[in-house]
């Protein structure tokens, strides 16, 4: 039997593995080490008075930052009070309208529900109460006519996945209806995809296989072990684009979108940019190929929204370069008015 | 200063593995998994995941995530040793289910032990079953504490002696030696269950029990292993119309005909065997209104019930949802006769609770030995009793900090808001991943068996002592 790693050195090695220390659902044991299951337990010790703080804080990894957080890189406490302690209330009520609530809400079931498939199997009750959770915020979307967030939310997140609810209850599939895309949406994609992009530079094995899950169909799904932040950018960057391509083609009633490349003349023309703020992608401009969108996901996404918009005079940039698969090239024509 | 019926509750005992302060050259027997800021390491195997103490409190048998059964005994009282009343210490171990991989949805099937439960002793040896969450094991525990010595044709250490050796015969005898207890399966049943179990519950007339999964009840008897009796189903037909799992399931304590379970949605429905084979149908449903004050976009998922316990009288019943333990009559349906809320300074911080997932945590529920005191487990390590006579909580702490023998602990309280008065803990300081999921009762005296993750307190009361 392998020689027991000496606590030295487990605590010597501890800031890696806190950074590989696995997400509040503990996996099981690594199967390249078994013998860990099999050796008798260990025996019962009394303990020598160790001196442990009483209250000791805990980092939890979070699958969404809430509120668009400059927290990156760093583990997020329960609540964002460590800088005002006397603050007690959960941000997340505080201040923010039933309506921001209810959305940060449904995104996060969203996210939830779309996981990563572990080895082991998710509990059925967990997805089930957080299937149950969506359907009751939908109720409520559907009864106050606020369908537009409804749609924006499932857009990316629904694309050809069978959300990971244990097998087989999937997601109930909005039916189309029509899009009203209202600045508070707009907001609100913009906060998730900020948000996706705070994720994204987390090497949290739970998150990357999220943000993968949440590529459109036409992404091939990454082989998941990647742990370079290029490629954790990437997955999160191609979903966001792919968001806005898909709102924006629809705003247009675009019917047909050529599989290899993108007619931005009728995704674009009628693009208000002002809808959207896109500082955050310069970042992440470097070798992101653009997903292209099938004619399929345009067609079975919503009908044509009204945007009060104006035309968008990229026609002469568009055509200038037949490879769109450039993020930035994109940027200069949304930007670029 | 106590609230919990005036009962003082001090340390007796922890288990579990230890940080030690390593000196030089030596390593301690321990493999690290993980090792968290305090400095605590464990290994996920340790993580205690289901306590029980046996019909009279003297075998306390614990489960953990490797799939490893452990049980402890207590030690003989002795006028002499401190503490008067026994310790329990290590009695048997032993490795009950060994993680599986099932082929056909290429998924692992954990080996952690989900519950034991004890059978009544009938003879010399002790016997409980265990499962994960596909199959029950019942494990036959003997001790062994004389072997057969004198043989005529074997010599002492067991080599045949030749013929022409022997020259006088003597008659075999038994020596005693040191003890040996063994655990033997006797009896596993398989392949029962599409869902993942989560409750075994033994009845009363102890011949029956009933091993119940996310959608799924079944009736075993304990010499048939290849059949089992489908006694609720609640699986639609079209899966993707599921709102609903059952959650945990009981029998009734004394009525061999009657069982409970809990579901997902915060309802209770006690059945009667004897109504149909197929008990589909309640025949009483204890459900509570839904305050329409406190509604939120979690009520659901709080009021999803995570354990639910007959009294020992097998009168009343209690539940656990997330925020509270409630108390119901058997006789009296609508609405408990007594709620007693564990920590509702969670209510304002569901939201981040959903997002790490803490909201979903299973917490049981415990009675003490005349049903007048309820105990069951909340975050930070701490865990919560209430006294049903004088309307009393009481909540303590389980940590290292409070282990000299005798120790009183301390009661402990959460400040909500305002001023921090000394001695308190602010919600935001506590940690949601010390969580106490798993507590027993000794049947019928005042000793108490909490998990804190990887380690076991046994608390005891001080007068006793």
């Amino acid at each position: 039997m392998a020689r027991r790693v000496p606590c030295r050195l487990a605590r010597a090695a501890q800031p890696a593995s806190r950074e590989t220390r696995p997400s509040r659902k503990v996996p099981p044991v690594a199967s390249g080490q078994p013998e860990h299951k099999r050796k008798p337990p260990k025996q019962h010790t009394t303990i020598h008075g160790a001196d442990v703080p009483a209250t000791s804080h805990r980092n939890y990894t979070q699958v969404v930052c809430m509120l668009g957080g400059d927290r990156r890189g760093t583990k997020r406490k329960l609540t964002t009070m460590t800088d005002d302690p006397d603050d007690q209330t959960d941000h997340k009520t505080l201040g923010l309208s039933y309506a921001a609530e209810r959305q940060s809400c449904f995104r996060i079931s969203l996210v939830k529900l779309q996981a990563a498939q572990r080895l082991i199997e998710p509990s059925l009750r967990r997805s089930v109460l957080i299937c149950n959770t969506l359907k009751h915020i939908e109720d409520e979307l559907r009864a106050e006519g606020e369908l537009g967030l409804l749609h924006s939310a499932y857009a990316f997140a629904t694309s050809g996945n069978t959300p990971a609810c244990a097998p087989p209850t999937p997601i109930r599939q909005p039916e189309p209806m029509p899009l009203t895309l209202n600045e508070s949406a707009a907001e609100d994609i913009a906060s998730y995809i900020e948000d996706m992009n705070n994720d994204s530079v987390q090497k949290e094995e739970g998150r990357r296989k999220t943000t993968d899950k949440l590529d459109g169909a036409t992404v091939s799904q990454s082989t998941g072990s990647a742990t370079e932040t290029a490629k954790e950018n990437s997955p999160s960057c191609m979903t966001l684009t792919n968001t806005q391509l898909r709102i924006q083609s629809n705003s247009l009633g675009a019917n047909t979108v050529q599989s290899d490349s993108i007619n931005l003349d009728e995704i674009f023309s009628d693009l208000d940019n002002s809808l959207y703020d896109l500082d955050f992608l310069t970042p992440y401009t470097a070798n992101i190929k653009l997903t292209p969108l099938s004619e399929d996901d345009v067609s079975n996404s919503f009908s044509s929204a009204s945007f009060t918009t104006h035309q968008v005079t990229t026609n002469q940039t568009c055509r200038q370069n037949e490879e769109w698969n450039e993020l930035d090239h994109i940027m200069e024509v949304l930007v670029g008015m | 200063m106590a609230g919990g019926g005036d009962i003082q509750w001090c340390f007796s005992q922890v288990k579990g593995t230890v940080e030690e302060d390593v000196t030089e050259g030596e390593a301690p027997p321990h493999h690290y998994l993980s090792v968290d800021p305090d400095g605590d390491s464990w290994e996920y195997a340790d993580i205690i995941s289901t306590v029980e103490f046996n019909q009279d409190g003297e075998l306390l048998a614990t489960g953990d995530k490797g799939g490893r059964v452990v049980i402890f005994k207590r030690e003989p009282e002795s006028k002499q040793s401190l503490p008067r009343r026994g310790e329990y210490n290590v009695y048997s171990t032993f490795q009950s289910h060994e993680p599986e991989f099932d082929y056909l949805k290429s998924l692992e099937i954990e080996e952690k032990i989900n519950k034991i439960r004890w059978l009544p002793r009938q003879n010399a040896a002790y016997s409980l079953l265990s499962t994960n969450d596909k199959t029950v094991k019942l494990w036959k525990i003997t001790e062994r504490d004389k072997r057969p010595d004198g043989f005529n044709l074997k010599d002492d250490e067991g080599r045949i002696k030749s013929p022409n050796d022997i020259t006088a015969l003597r008659v075999p005898f038994f020596k005693p030696t040191e003890l040996i207890v063994e655990a033997s399966p006797r009896r596993v049943y398989a392949n029962a269950h599409t869902y993942h179990i989560n409750s075994i519950s033994l009845n009363s007339d102890h011949e029956t029990f009933l091993s119940g999964d996310d959608l799924r009840i079944n009736l075993w008897h304990l010499e048939i292993t290849d059949r089992s009796f489908n006694i609720v189903d609640i699986k639609p037909a079209n899966m993707e119309e599921l709102t609903e799992v059952i959650t945990a399931a009981e029998f009734h304590p004394s009525m061999c005909n009657v069982f409970v379970y809990s579901s997902s949605k915060g309802t209770i429905r006690l059945c009667d065997m004897r109504q149909r084979a197929l008990c589909d149908q309640h025949a009483k449903m204890f459900e509570e209104p839904e305050d329409p004050s406190n509604r939120s976009f979690f009520s659901e998922i709080i009021s999803s019930i995570s354990d639910v316990k007959f009294s020992h009288s097998g009168r009343y019943l209690i539940s656990r949802d997330y925020l509270s333990v409630k108390v119901w009559d058997l006789q009296m349906d609508s609405r408990p006769i007594e709620t007693y809320q564990v920590h509702e300074y969670l209510r304002s911080k569901l939201c981040s609770l959903y997002e790490n997932d803490c909201i979903f945590d299973k917490f049981e529920c415990a009675w003490n030995g005349n049903d007048t005191q309820i105990m069951t487990g909340s975050y930070n390590n701490f865990f919560r009793m209430f006294d049903r006579n004088t309307k009393r909580d009481l909540t303590l702490e389980a940590s290292r900090e409070n282990t000299k023998p005798k120790c009183i602990l301390k009661p402990r309280r959460v400040c909500t808001g305002g001023k921090r008065k000394k001695d308190e803990i602010s919600v935001d300081s506590l940690d949601f991943n010390k969580k106490i999921l798993h507590t027993a009762w000794h049947p019928t005296e005042n000793i108490i068996a909490v998990a804190a993750t990887n380690n076991l307190y046994i608390f005891q009361d001080k007068d006793k002592v």
